[in-house]
């Protein structure tokens, strides 16, 4: 049950995708990094983070060598092996659908297109 | 492969913990709760018994006897070894009394500088309703880094930070809802 939700929650949520895209290229910690490369507000990427967590997708840690500085520690979010083994499942699928895109019609919204 | 849900057994003193959800509150063990409401310790054995349906093995400790003079650490380490433990889960409520859970957390970290587990193996699951029950959440440092803050002073284990900087995994819930699911999600493969 667990792998249908991520599965689709992933595949219904473009921005989503982006962030676990981003993820696979490198760590993440720190918001301008989200701004650039996805134009996201912080806010919004934290809300989709939050959700990627719970499902197990993306981890947050302290990166080695951190340290704690009062109450406070830096962080970085990264993507964890489910989520990576989540990713290629969307790449094999998106395969399937353009060897297939003939037969399933021409389509006004393409929900597999990551920009 | 197993689950060790580890966490505090009592609330601190005079905090008034939220009302369970109906689903959860079902599962409690039974007997009156002190003070009211139930414990932290009796949440973890409503949780682990609710994963228990879903075919998803969950230890709490102390829902398994005692050995005659058989140490904590030492009970501690027959179940995470007979119980075959592969993740431990730290539930990590706003609110609760810590104190107890120097000896898991202890265990634990001494695994860990052994490298006989991995950071990655151990989460610590952080209430953050983004209002009054926060135990700890992310914040923007100075320099725009994200930052995990610790928000309850005094409400630490002497080694809660020790065992962040061995890279355990830090996520955040916001209710039971979405901590059951975390437990759900980390528990699957």
């Amino acid at each position: 049950m667990a792998t249908d939700n991520r599965m689709a929650y992933v595949f219904t949520h473009p921005e989503a995708r982006k962030v676990l895209h981003l993820l696979e290229k490198a760590k993440v910690g720190s918001y301008e990094q989200v701004r650039t490369a996805l134009d996201l507000h912080p806010q919004e990427f934290q809300r989709i983070v939050h959700r990627l967590e719970t499902f197990d997708l993306v981890w947050a840690r302290a990166p080695k060598g951190a340290k704690w500085e009062g109450h406070r520690i830096k962080i970085a979010f990264e993507l964890s092996p489910k989520g990576k083994a989540l990713l290629e499942a969307l790449h094999a699928m998106d395969q399937v659908m353009l060897a297939h895109r003939e037969q399933l019609g021409p389509r006004t919204v393409d929900p597999l297109v990551v920009t | 492969m197993a689950v060790f849900l580890l966490g505090p057994s009592k609330w601190a003193q005079g905090y008034t913990p939220p009302t369970l959800p109906a689903w959860l509150n079902e599962h409690l063990p039974s007997g009156k709760p002190v003070g009211g409401h139930p414990s932290p310790l009796a949440i973890r054995r409503a949780l682990a018994t609710l994963l228990g349906f879903d075919g998803l093995k969950v230890v709490v400790m102390e829902a398994h006897d005692d050995v005659p003079g058989e140490p904590k650490a030492a009970k501690f380490a027959r179940l995470a070894r007979d119980e075959r433990v592969t993740r431990f889960v730290l539930y990590w409520p706003f609110g609760a009394n810590r104190s107890g859970l120097d000896v898991e957390i202890g265990f634990l970290i001494e695994r860990l500088r052994r490298k006989e587990i991995l950071g990655e193996d151990i989460r610590i699951l952080i209430e953050d309703d983004g209002s009054k029950r926060r135990a700890g959440g992310r914040e923007p440092g100075e320099d725009g880094a994200i930052t995990f803050v610790s928000y309850e002073e005094g409400h630490r284990t002497g080694y809660y930070g020790d065992l962040v900087l061995y890279g355990t995994i830090l996520p955040t819930w916001a209710d039971y809802g979405e901590l059951l699911e975390l437990i759900v999600n980390i528990a699957s493969d």
